[in-house]
């Protein structure tokens, strides 16, 4: 997890290695150990899991220690990817790329690049129709953008 | 003690302004008001009382924010997309297994709950032969079979 809160989709293990490299020119990330797209978040669930199935102290505390920083990681979805609308406070969060829904190209993303997918045809066709679209908008938060969107708001710690 | 203003950076107000993709995705929608009960059940658990209550407070906001998204005349819950040029939401429908999981949330009516049951169970949706498909075989997106990098379209979840 970063300093703000988000935990960002991939983790590069290796940053030195050939592969994060060729990772972060590939899909135009601004570092060789993570990428720039936030990841859904997953973390409570994993110690919801534990508590409910650890009796153990150490592990119950385990999931003490952790909790505040699951519940951050959904704070920099609420302040960060949630903008009010016109005489609405219940806001919505948003997200800026098809890979932070984590159903990397469902449909859903098909009207937003203007693409219609279907028919008898074979999969790379699909996969071609699809992927570019993906990359361009990386490419775009990238050279456009400045890709900076990660640096988000310094959170209120609870107290 | 939990502000809700907060000042983005400028990049980020930029790319807000200028991608085309700037998604109210349903389903993560949903898998984030279904965190903050998560997060309220375990803060509870462990005696964090200013901690849940945020968690109840936030979780509230969101399930009453992702009602905002049901149409009623179509018996679905949509996505929604933000089109620049007229800074208007605009909807995005299609039945896909994000459709379903408004049924992780604790406000739905009967209406919605019946609905999305009623998908849940029809075979030609998602009570397939090996429950629950990522897209429904009715719809023209469906692609059976589908390989690894398009497998949200297919007949797996």
């Amino acid at each position: 997890m970063l300093q703000d809160g988000r935990v960002p989709r991939s983790t590069f293990w290796t940053p030195e290695s050939a592969i994060s490299e060729y990772a972060q020119e590939l899909f135009f990330w601004t570092s060789n150990t993570r990428d720039d797209l936030a990841s859904i978040p997953m973390e409570v669930f994993a110690l919801e899991s534990i508590a409910d199935n650890c009796a153990d102290e150490e592990q119950q505390q385990f999931v003490r220690s952790r909790l505040r920083d699951a519940a951050a990681h959904l704070d920099w979805w609420m302040k960060v990817r949630s903008r009010p609308t016109s005489g609405d406070l219940h806001n919505l969060v948003h997200t800026i790329h098809p890979w932070e829904s984590a159903m990397d190209a469902i449909p859903t993303y098909d009207p937003v690049y203007r693409v219609e997918i279907f028919g008898d045809t074979s999969h790379e066709w699909h996969e071609l129709k699809l992927y570019p679209n993906f990359i361009k908008t990386l490419l775009q938060y990238k050279l456009d953008l400045g890709w900076n969107e990660v640096k988000a708001c310094s959170l209120e710690r609870y107290n | 003690m939990f502000a809700r203003e907060v000042q983005l950076t400028q990049a980020q107000e930029t790319i807000y302004n200028s991608s085309e993709v700037i998604v109210r995705d349903l389903g993560v929608n949903c898998i984030i008001a279904r965190a903050w009960r998560s997060t309220e059940r375990l803060a509870a658990l462990f005696y964090d009382d200013n901690l849940r209550d945020h968690a109840t407070t936030e979780k509230e906001r969101l399930e009453q924010a992702i009602m905002t998204l049901w149409r009623g005349d179509r018996s679905m819950f949509v996505s929604q997309q933000k089109l620049q040029r007229t800074d208007e939401w605009i909807d995005i429908e299609k039945r896909t297994v994000q459709s379903l999981l408004p049924l992780l949330l604790e406000t739905l009516d009967f209406n919605m709950y019946s609905s999305l049951m009623s998908d849940l169970n029809n075979s030609s949706l998602f009570n397939t032969t090996l429950p629950v498909p990522s897209t429904p075989p009715s719809e023209k997106e469906f692609l059976p079979d589908a390989p690894h990098d398009i497998s949200w379209r297919g007949n797996s979840y």
